[in-house]
């Protein structure tokens, strides 16, 4: 069963319920308030007749005295008023009834002294009445009876007008609540329906599709994660795509010159000595490049598994950094950049993978060296704060773009896809220092410089 | 959210149907004459004896006699101090019943010091007159039953309290001589 058809349905159960039972609280309470009223009143006045008649009355012939009586019974009353003696005869009726016999349960029940009410029908009208007798006293001694009787037609009329208008207004209720129920729920499943259209396109591997957003509720907010993660996807699909085909060049480009030298070589390395060696010492660095990507990749592909293991060992930081800073002062020097490490503290031996922060720190240098221009100034800084070590490394290099930043730790990711390199570097940096239980930041301000800091715990 | 102040108007709907339909006078019943100086007196001594009344009880007013005025006074215990005497409608209890209640003034405040029941539709009369010439005023109070007759209570005022001295029925003109 659908959502709209569960929504409205129980919302309709609910308020047919609440209808049903204020309807017929409501009808009950009606019916009482004007039945019970209208004998109570009826009764008030034969009471009120009964006593004046036994305080006052009592000395005279009720029979004879009974059309005066009649008139003052009747004074205050819009009912039909009779004086019954007490063998039920009937003696005066306002009316202008003759002598008949009563014998109705309220009459008997007055002769025998007790008050009496009577609801039925009027033998020759047919007409619903209400009849109410009230004993007659004179010393004691039962001498006649008071009745006032009432037509009910207007009363019955009346509550029964009441009653529909009550039924009425519990439908007009019903449907104005399954109307609202319906619009509700369309609310709702509008927006589920949109979720699911856009989830099934997905499915389908179409991920520029994108949901509209209809609410600012929960429904909206699925709207936008699943936006979010559509575009998501489609960005790491690019990524991927960027990734394979930089990849590829990266192979290639050390390949072809490995190639080019071979062939140089087996033509015409024999005679000319210089050229073998320059062609070997290319190939070989060539062939070093080449080992170092694929290398990457397959930490890569480690880290990506969890496979990557660490081998913590006490590690002297001053010592790795001043021997990082003199393997790659050389390319510094060629490139007319400033290579500067400054430790000037004695910093303490941390538990770490060396080899790990050996390839870290090369890869965050060569990453400054790749983007600092000559006469450049790159800065790797090392100091302690409680608990943890910090190492900076600085440069005025072209600084990365604001939008780049959050992503450049993202694997593949990479500033301009076109660019060598896998785009995996830094991601991997990142990983290897979470390992280590540490944290890195990068902080850049484009065309100033990069910061990159490294929090190591102690 | 609206079906909720549908619930709520129906419920006080239902409430209000309960509790009987109290609604306001209507402009007739507002018109009387304003007030003379005399008459101030006497409104503002019936105010301070309406305040003794149960709550919502309806001052009646003799047909006969006292001017049609809702309060008779005149002295029963001969401390030449007058008693008053009023007689309303309870609204509390069913068919509203007729009852009087007699008042005595005690230090500038008025006190009641008796009640009694009331029969009939209305009040024919009421008055004190020294009916037994003992030199002491009884209270007369005559019960309407509209064209049946009447029936004159008269009640002796005895250690502070109303005892029935007489009953009888009359018709027609009150006459007590």
């Amino acid at each position: 069963m659908g959502i709209q058809k569960r929504l409205v349905g129980s919302y309709l159960v609910v308020i047919c319920l609440t209808v049903l039972i204020l309807e017929i609280f409501l009808n009950v309470s009606v019916r009482y308030y004007y039945f019970h009223n209208i004998e109570r009143i009826l009764m008030n006045q034969a009471e009120l007749s009964a006593s004046f008649f036994q305080q006052y009355f009592a000395e005279e012939d009720l029979e004879k005295e009974s059309e005066r009586l009649l008139k003052g019974f009747a004074n205050h009353s819009d009912a039909q008023v009779q004086i019954i003696s007490s063998s039920g005869r009937l003696l005066q009726d306002s009316n202008g009834l003759q002598g008949d016999k009563v014998i109705t349960a309220d009459v008997q029940s007055a002769i025998h002294g007790q008050p009496g009410t009577w609801r039925g029908k009027d033998p020759v009208t047919g007409e619903s009445i209400l009849a109410v007798a009230y004993p007659l006293q004179a010393n004691e001694v039962i001498v006649g009876e008071v009745r006032f009787i009432t037509s009910l037609t207007e009363t019955i009329h009346t509550v029964d007008q009441i009653t529909i208008l009550l039924i009425g207004v519990g439908l007009l209720v019903i449907v104005i609540v399954t109307i609202l129920g319906l619009l509700l729920s369309w609310t709702i499943t509008r927006s589920i329906k949109d979720l699911k259209q856009a989830a099934d396109k997905m499915t389908e591997g179409d991920f520029s599709i994108r949901v509209h957003k209809r609410y600012q509720d929960e429904l909206g907010s699925l709207a936008d994660t699943l936006n979010m993660m559509a575009s998501r996807i489609s960005k790491s699909e690019q990524l991927k795509n960027d990734f394979i085909s930089s990849v590829s060049h990266e192979l290639r480009t050390p390949l072809t010159s490995i190639k080019g030298w071979a062939i140089t070589l087996k033509a015409n390395g024999g005679e000319n000595r210089p050229l073998l060696q320059d062609g070997l010492e290319i190939i070989e660095s060539e062939s070093d490049r080449l080992t170092h990507m694929v290398d990457e990749l397959l930490d890569f592909s480690k880290l990506d598994n969890g496979r990557i293991a660490i081998h913590p060992a006490p590690v002297d930081l001053t010592e790795l950094l001043q021997h990082i800073g003199r393997q790659l002062a050389p390319r510094a020097v060629r490139q007319g950049i400033s290579l500067e490490v400054s430790v000037k503290e004695p910093l303490p031996f941390i538990q770490a993978d060396e080899n790990r922060l050996k390839q870290i720190m090369i890869n965050l240098i060569d990453n400054s060296l790749k983007f600092t221009p000559p006469s450049g100034h790159i800065l790797i800084e090392a100091h302690t704060v409680p608990g943890k070590v910090v190492i900076t490394v600085e440069d005025t290099g072209s600084g990365i773009a604001e939008a780049d930043l959050e992503n450049v730790l993202h694997k593949f990711y990479k500033g301009d896809p076109h660019a060598s390199g896998s785009g995996l570097g830094l991601s991997i940096s990142d990983q290897i220092i979470k390992l280590h239980h540490g944290v890195l930041r990068i902080d850049s301000v484009p065309g100033e410089g990069t910061r990159v800091q490294i929090d190591l715990p102690v | 959210m609206s079906s909720k102040f549908i619930k709520i108007g129906v419920m006080l709907t239902t409430l209000w149907l309960l509790g009987g339909c109290r609604v306001p006078a209507t402009p007739i019943d507002m018109i009387k004459p304003p007030l003379s100086e005399a008459s101030k007196q006497r409104y503002d001594t019936s105010q301070e004896l309406i305040k003794l009344l149960p709550d919502k009880a309806q001052l009646v007013a003799p047909l006969q006699g006292q001017e049609g005025h809702d309060i008779s006074f005149g002295d029963m215990d001969g401390d030449g101090i007058d008693e008053a005497v009023v007689v309303y409608e309870d609204n509390k209890e069913a068919g509203k019943p007729l009852k009087a209640a007699l008042f005595k003034q005690q230090n500038e405040e008025w006190k009641v010091v008796s009640e009694i029941q009331g029969f009939g539709y209305g009040l024919e009369y009421a008055g004190f007159l020294d009916l037994d010439h003992d030199g002491f005023n009884e209270l007369a109070l005559g019960w309407s039953l509209g064209e049946a007759g009447n029936g004159l209570d008269v009640y002796k005022l005895s250690q502070d309290k109303l005892k029935l001295f007489s009953k009888k029925a009359y018709h027609g003109e009150l006459n007590l001589k």
